[in-house]
């Protein structure tokens, strides 16, 4: 008789790792800041990555699951290389950011439901208040793994364009590390 | 305000805020344009990152202090004006200034100080003085200006004197419900068995709302102050401050904070020499706005999904692992540090006979002076939005303010002498809630909010409950056909319907307060709805489905710019004539009348073409 033994592939293998070394010591409390470490890596929570969680921390696949698509923070599917969150608190709303995300897609040439562009450079989410509603309306961008974060105040169509050439241009130069939000703190 | 924290070690500060507010405005920039401009010309500054003074109106502005000259505070700053402020301060020229901080330098600066002017010195600055003076991530700052001093004094006297400090204050919760303080605790306290938590609530889930992040972010180590205090009072050795994921930077500095007080000796074991251990953990939520439901958030910190549960038992009673456990707002926690420290007397000298002392309000939207106040509960609403806030921006006018958030309620702009406490606000059907306020002018849809408001709690519904899951969803979609056009007469009577069952049958505060919004725009803005049902117009040209696009040939002048930027093509014309809508095309994006260089093209309420419109307008009147 002969048997076929489907080998992982080398990012199988590399996940697995990763996601070993996330969950060691981890125990069922620790699991949405497990699943805050796996999409701080990969940006997104692939279904593997699930699977392997509830293995190593025994627990079910459902419950991993369950919390997973409870927290807005998560994402399951692979976002573009910067997102785009567009404000929806009640403040943003107020000043018409609802118009600005109908905008956008149409700028990102987004249609229906989609929300990650065909070039996969930008994504698009509604957020929540960011806590800056005194320059509504507003709109924040992020690289996936929420390492780069920049905040736009008063949003039109004009910083909509800019924003989009901005980070078009930073994703074809994007060779170099991404930056970190930082703030500079100079003692004499 | 002590010399060192005021001048610093060289005698001349420059103090940049560094919140997400400012940053957001591009304090980033500004600071890198400070340090080169000192760099260049070789003077001995130290650049100061200090928190948010809620003046957000101004953002971002830096202040200039230096010995023998007064405190200077520039609004509105931006990279290129550095260079000319610095030079203009050492020349003792103020003129572009916009405030001065303390105290004026000659009778002739026509620039007032910050105590003469409207929006500073109708405010009462008890929790939020520091804010905007004291570098954030400095913990010798903070000592600096008193702190600690009241986490010294409660660790020294009995947990029953703290509470009774606080009964005489009469402090209640800031987090929304004004649940009093003293009680929370003495029933924890009460509780037998070693093992207790407390938790500070700084998730801030209500959009519009943000004094919470400003304290995180501005003064830190109050909150950490108080809830030491609360852990000392009740007994317990761990405690959580829970922080939502959208607001890292707030996180950050908690972080930072708690990890100067461990190494200070404030936090971890024998904490200043009293014998008394406490150490804190800060929870990164992963965002749900029901997190800020107590037991929910017990349940995100146990690692679970965010499902409310039925009280009783009440956390202080059964809370995290079972435990008793207290969860108090961030701002009540801080008022606690502050009373501990200034006396429990000159906290109830403020505010009304049921509630005393300040509490912080937000305000955003159509107000000249956006930011963050801090007043005596029971100050009219009115106080707040002129006198303060500024009023309306020019050819504008209120029309009402969103208080409360989500669970929250409009009042309308003729019951703004209403005083903001948590009883008068409950009678005209909106809550204190977190104290964030939105204007409304004009411009702004009731119907259109009252949707935009159940959107928010269908889609944050924790979906445990049926009367939760079902209700704000039928309430969602029903208000949804309203604003789309295809309202009918019975759905008002049904929205009534289904709100009396969600008060009636949820299971947590989130539902049975969902359809407050609706209940408000009702009582007080009914006519709008039946504008939208019966006339299918929305006054405020918010609704898309219930207005239309349309040129005015007299001023037009035919450049076809709107042409070439329509997304669906659905404007021609031929140059230098006037330009044509294809109304059923026009996807409704208001590109056009954006990027018209005339003005020319209008929205005009009715779902029909223009003609029709007059028409109907007519047989109204
Ligand atoms: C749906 C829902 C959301 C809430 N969100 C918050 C919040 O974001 N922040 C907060 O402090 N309290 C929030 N609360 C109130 C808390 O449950 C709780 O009453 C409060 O944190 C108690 O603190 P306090 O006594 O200091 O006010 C929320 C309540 C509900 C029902
Ligand atoms: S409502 Fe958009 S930042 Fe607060």
């Amino acid at each position: 008789m002969q048997k076929t033994i489907v080998l992982p592939t080398q990012r199988e293998l590399q996940m697995q790792q990763d996601i070993e070394a996330i969950t060691a010591n981890a125990t069922r409390k620790d699991l949405i800041q497990v699943l805050q470490a796996v999409q701080e890596k990969y940006g997104y929570l692939p279904q593997e990555s699930l699977r392997l969680i509830s293995k190593n921390m025994g627990v079910s696949r459902s419950e991993v699951y369950g919390v997973a698509t409870f927290y807005h923070q998560f994402r399951l599917d692979p976002p573009g290389q910067y997102v785009i969150q567009v404000c929806m608190g009640t403040g943003c709303h107020a000043k018409g950011n609802a118009d600005n995300y109908e905008h956008l897609k149409v700028l990102l040439g987004l249609k229906g439901d989609q929300t990650v562009t065909q070039d996969k450079v930008f994504s698009i989410e509604a957020a929540r208040c960011f806590g800056c509603c005194s320059l509504a309306p507003v709109v924040a961008v992020t690289d996936s793994t929420g390492e780069y974060r920049r905040v736009y105040g008063s949003v039109d169509q004009k910083v909509l364009k800019k924003i989009i050439a901005e980070h078009r241009e930073k994703a074809q130069n994007q060779e170099s590390e991404p930056q970190r939000e930082t703030i500079v703190c100079q003692r004499k | 305000m002590p010399e060192e924290i005021v001048y610093g070690k060289t005698g001349f500060r420059i103090r940049v805020p560094m919140a997400s507010c400012t940053i957001a405005a591009g304090a980033n920039e500004v600071l890198q344009s400070i340090q080169a401009c000192l760099e260049s010309k070789n003077l001995d500054v130290e650049i100061v990152p200090v928190g948010c003074m809620g003046l957000d109106f101004i953002d971002p502005w830096i202040e200039l202090t230096k010995k023998g000259y007064p405190s200077v505070i520039y609004a509105n700053v931006t990279p290129d004006m550095i260079d000319q402020i610095i030079l203009e301060y050492l020349d003792r020229d103020y003129s572009s200034a916009f405030a001065f901080r303390y105290e004026n330098d000659t009778d002739e600066n026509p620039i007032q100080k910050l105590d003469e002017m409207e929006v500073w010195n109708n405010q009462v600055r008890w929790l939020s003085g520091k804010c905007g003076i004291i570098n954030p991530d400095s913990i010798d700052e903070y000592v600096t200006v008193g702190g600690y001093q009241g986490l010294k004094k409660c660790l020294k006297q009995d947990p029953d004197e703290t509470i009774e400090e606080l009964k005489k204050a009469n402090l209640r919760g800031r987090g929304g419900a004004g649940f009093p303080t003293y009680i929370k605790w003495n029933i924890c306290k009460q509780q037998p068995g070693e093992v207790k938590y407390v938790i500070a609530n700084c998730d801030e889930g209500d959009p519009g709302a943000f004094m919470n992040r400003l304290l995180a972010e501005s003064d830190p180590h109050r909150i950490l102050e108080g809830l030491i205090i609360a852990g000392h009072t009740i007994g317990a050795n761990k405690g959580f401050v829970f922080v939502r994921a959208e607001k890292p930077l707030a996180a950050k500095r908690l972080l930072k904070a708690a990890e100067d007080a461990r190494e200070k000796g404030f936090l971890g074991g024998n904490i200043m020499g009293s014998g008394y251990c406490f150490d804190i953990e800060v929870f990164l939520s992963a965002g749900a706005f029901v997190c800020g439901e107590e037991t929910a958030m017990i349940a995100a910190i146990q690692g679970e999904r965010a499902n409310p549960i039925q009280r009783p038992p009440f956390p202080a009673v059964k809370g995290l692992w079972d435990m008793p456990t207290i969860i108090n707002n961030v701002e009540t926690l801080a008022h606690v540090a502050t009373i501990m420290t200034e006396g429990w007397e000159k906290f109830a000298a403020l505010g009304t006979e049921k509630s005393k002392g300040t509490k912080m309000y937000c305000v955003t939207g159509a107000v000249q002076r956006t930011g963050a106040y801090e007043v005596p509960v029971g100050t009219p609403i009115k106080k707040l939005l002129y006198d303060i806030a500024g009023g309306p921006p020019e050819g504008k006018s209120i029309k009402a303010v969103q208080l409360g958030g989500p669970s929250g309620g409009c009042v309308p702009a003729d019951m703004f002498d209403l005083p903001m406490d948590y009883d008068s606000l409950q009678s005209a059907g909106a809550i204190m809630g977190s104290g964030g306020m939105v204007v409304l002018d004009n411009t702004n849809c009731m119907v259109d909010m009252a949707r935009f408001f159940l959107s928010f709690t269908a889609a944050e519904s924790c979906g445990k409950c049926s009367a939760g899951r079902i209700g704000t969803r039928l309430m969602y979609e029903t208000l949804k056909r309203i604003t789309n056009g295809e309202g009918k007469i019975d759905d008002i009577e049904l929205l009534e319907e289904i709100s009396d069952v969600m008060q009636k049958a949820c299971l947590c505060a989130l539902g049975r307060t969902a359809s407050n919004p609706v209940l408000t725009t009702f009582r007080y803005f009914k006519q709008e709805y039946f504008d939208h049902i019966n006339n299918k117009k929305c006054e405020a040209l918010v609704c898309k489905a219930l207005l239309n696009y349309h040129v005015d040939s007299n001023k037009c002048k035919g450049c076809l710019v709107c042409a070439k930027s329509c997304p669906v093509e659905a404007i021609s014309g031929q140059k230098g004539t006037t330009a044509k809508i294809d109304l059923s095309k026009c996807i409704k994006c208001g590109t056009c009348a954006e990027i018209c260089p005339f003005d020319a093209i209008q929205k005009l309420p009715g779902r029909v073409p223009d003609e029709s419109v007059k028409v109907e307008e007519d047989c109204c009147k």
